[in-house]
């Protein structure tokens, strides 16, 4: 169900372009395929390197003046086959996350935790109340593979100006396409435990 | 050594001319020259080699409370013109800020003397300079245990030079050279991959400590083989300064600056002159200071800039103010204003921690059940206003029972709040002689600090 792809040629997107820093014409390649790591970003030196037949062409630099590194384009998560309604509607006990306002994620990309804007409680498919300051936290591998739903008809190209990257570092603008996604047995929650305890807050 | 003072005062001077002409109410001008240079290590080679040269133009023009800015890097006469031209028209479209009265005026600076802040030796080293570093760094390193497998890193260092100006009369111009070295080493056994991390920093680049830093970062290494996961919970736990400095940070950004403050988003809010944390807890912002490594004397609107105490034995004493900030409290601006990221605010951003007496040997011979912990990873505010923040421990983290330490862990995630894990400090460490980061804090030994996550791979 998991299929994420690097798409450097969507209309409008923050990660859109013509060729890459190395001349390299936007493509787009699967990253995921069916729930399978089919591939790399990558540049012509390292596409040689790892026995691709071309590079991905993921090499951006923010400014002449800046070594291209290979980075994000628009990596997207590929709509599914579900209605976002439909979604909401069977999920038994679960919570609807919107719009991310606090991320980190380790040196090697495994264990990850997002704080977002707002949340609503699902109880037997539907909305009920409202969750302040809610979280989830995750180790990757496990997170998409706990995927079980993908909406197709609320997928939209968003995107982010600041993403940072390399020493010195460059700033860029990148995409990220995506729907309403279901995942199962999300751990959710974590601030509740940094200021129950002590009675301090 | 070749100084152009004069040659930015003029590029500014032109810009405020061509503001004045296109009746901005007030303007303020940064105009600066830098040039950086960086060798990067990876697999115990040089693979990179950059330098860059700067010159650097932004302008911010009032229309009375609209504001516009631009930031070119052109010096010609027209192109300045242009971006000033580009800045008025902007600010003719953008919405009003109420809070916006007025740029600040010029202040009486304490300059540090220049021979404090400019260091030849940093501004004219070459790449084989750089390069003898590096050879230092990877023979440093891999001396230290045969299972050490990499040297990776970056070696820097640059000189810059800027004038802030405005149309009330400030004129400021400062000038300074950086250098750093940091380090990862990695080590394999044939069965594990570990790292380990180090780093320093010091205006003047002969007085890196260039085999400290590698040998302490192969150490970390060599001593990660082993490694486990513990289950998340409560932890004692010993913050090595460049951890503690990591906390900090975020304390002085989402904390103590009063944007944040007056946003509602600081975690102090209404709680200034309450005792929030620990007594063992002194914390406060002195750019002066000749321990903090980055030394300056004003702010990037040209103001002096001042100490500031920010907690005083556990009890929150004062934010950091600049301009706009304190004209909307009623006080003076305290010379914190930074451009950070896109944004004009304030921030403490020379911070020291008051140290106490205490060795890292002691403190781990102290705790029962904790953890060490040698710097974090992607450390962010989770909820700012209760003081929440998120981080992944990196390069060398151990369990520590009844004293003795007893394996190296695998990544661990905290989620805790400052307001409480901050409440008790059991022991304070002394100042490192390396300046692993940008402020001057000690090791921490605290009796909760709260793991939410823990890999088991």
């Amino acid at each position: 169900m998991v299929n994420i792809t690097a798409d450097s040629t969507l209309p409008g997107g923050l990660g859109t372009f013509g060729y890459d820093d190395e001349g390299v014409k936007a493509k787009r390649v699967y990253l995921i395929k069916d729930g399978l790591f089919v591939g790399y970003q990558s540049s012509r030196e390292t596409a040689l390197l790892i026995g691709l037949p071309e590079s991905s062409a993921g090499m951006r630099a923010d400014s002449p003046q800046k070594l291209p590194l290979i980075r994000m384009v628009n990596i997207n998560l590929e709509p599914g086959d579900w209605k976002r309604d439909e979604l909401i509607a069977e999920t038994k006990k679960g919570i609807l996350m919107s719009t991310n306002k606090s991320w980190s994620i380790d040196d090697k990309r495994l264990n990850f935790q997002f704080g977002t804007e707002i949340a609503w409680e699902i109880v037997n498919g539907e909305i009920k109340g409202l969750i302040k300051n809610p979280t989830y936290t995750g180790i990757t591998p496990e997170f998409w593979g706990s995927l079980d739903g993908v909406s197709k008809d609320d997928w939209r190209l968003w995107g982010t100006p600041n993403c940072g990257k390399g020493q010195p570092g460059q700033v860029m603008y990148t995409g990220h396409g995506c729907s309403t996604a279901r995942f199962q047995n999300v751990r959710v929650g974590v601030t509740k435990e940094a200021t129950a305890a002590n009675g301090v807050q | 050594m070749v100084y152009n003072k004069e040659l930015l005062f003029e590029k500014a001077a032109i810009a405020l001319r061509e503001a004045d002409k296109l009746g901005a109410s007030q303007a303020e001008v940064l105009v600066s020259l830098s040039e950086g240079a960086l060798t990067r290590l990876a697999n115990s080679i040089i693979d990179q080699n950059v330098a860059e040269r700067h010159a650097q133009f932004s302008i911010v023009v009032y229309d009375g409370k609209k504001k516009g800015s631009t930031s070119v890097e052109v010096f010609d006469k027209a192109s300045l013109q242009e971006a000033v031209a580009t800045a008025v028209k902007i600010a003719k479209i953008s919405p009003e800020n109420k809070d916006f009265k007025s740029i600040p005026g010029p202040q009486p600076l304490k300059p540090i003397p220049f021979k404090e802040l400019v260091f030849k030796k940093t501004k004219d080293a070459t790449p084989e300079e750089r390069a003898e570093k590096a050879m230092l760094a990877i023979e440093s390193a891999h001396a230290i245990d045969k299972r050490i497998k990499a040297v990776a890193g970056a070696i820097s260092h640059g000189f810059s030079e800027r004038v802030i100006v405005n149309s009330l009369g400030v004129e400021a111009y400062a000038a300074g050279t950086y250098s750093n070295i940091n380090i990862t080493v990695l080590a394999d056994d044939g069965t594990e991959e570990t790292a380990g991390w180090s780093a320093d920093n010091n205006r003047d680049f002969s007085k890196l400590h260039v085999q400290t830093v590698a040998e302490k970062a192969a150490r970390k290494a060599a001593d990660g083989f082993g490694m486990k996961n513990i289950e998340p919970g409560d932890y004692e736990v010993i913050l090595e300064p460049a951890a503690v400095a990591g906390f900090m940070f975020f304390m002085s950004y989402f904390g103590f600056s009063a944007l944040m403050y007056q946003d509602y988003i600081s975690f102090i809010r209404d709680k200034i002159g309450e005792k929030l944390f620990s007594e063992k807890f002194t914390m406060w912002d002195d750019a002066y200071d000749p321990r903090i490594p980055y030394r300056t004397f004003f702010d990037d609107e040209g103001q002096p800039k001042t100490q500031l105490e920010l907690v005083q034995k556990g009890v929150v004493k004062n934010l950091a103010y600049d301009t706009l900030t304190a004209i909307k409290d009623g006080v003076t601006t305290t010379g914190h204003n930074a451009r950070f990221r896109g944004r004009s605010l304030p921030i403490a951003s020379h911070i020291l921690v008051e140290e106490g007496t205490v060795s890292l040997e002691e403190m781990i011979s102290e705790t029962k059940n904790g953890i060490l912990v040698t710097h974090f990873h992607y450390q962010n505010a989770v909820n700012p206003t209760k003081g929440i923040f998120t981080g992944l421990t990196r390069d060398g983290t151990w369990l520590v029972k009844n004293g003795e330490i007893q394996f190296p862990l695998r990544t661990l995630r905290y989620t805790d709040s400052a307001l409480r894990f901050l409440r008790s400090i059991d022991l304070l460490g002394k100042y490192s002689e390396l300046n692993d980061s940008q402020f001057k804090v000690p090791a921490m030994k605290l009796p909760s600090f709260r793991i939410t996550g823990s890999q088991k791979e």
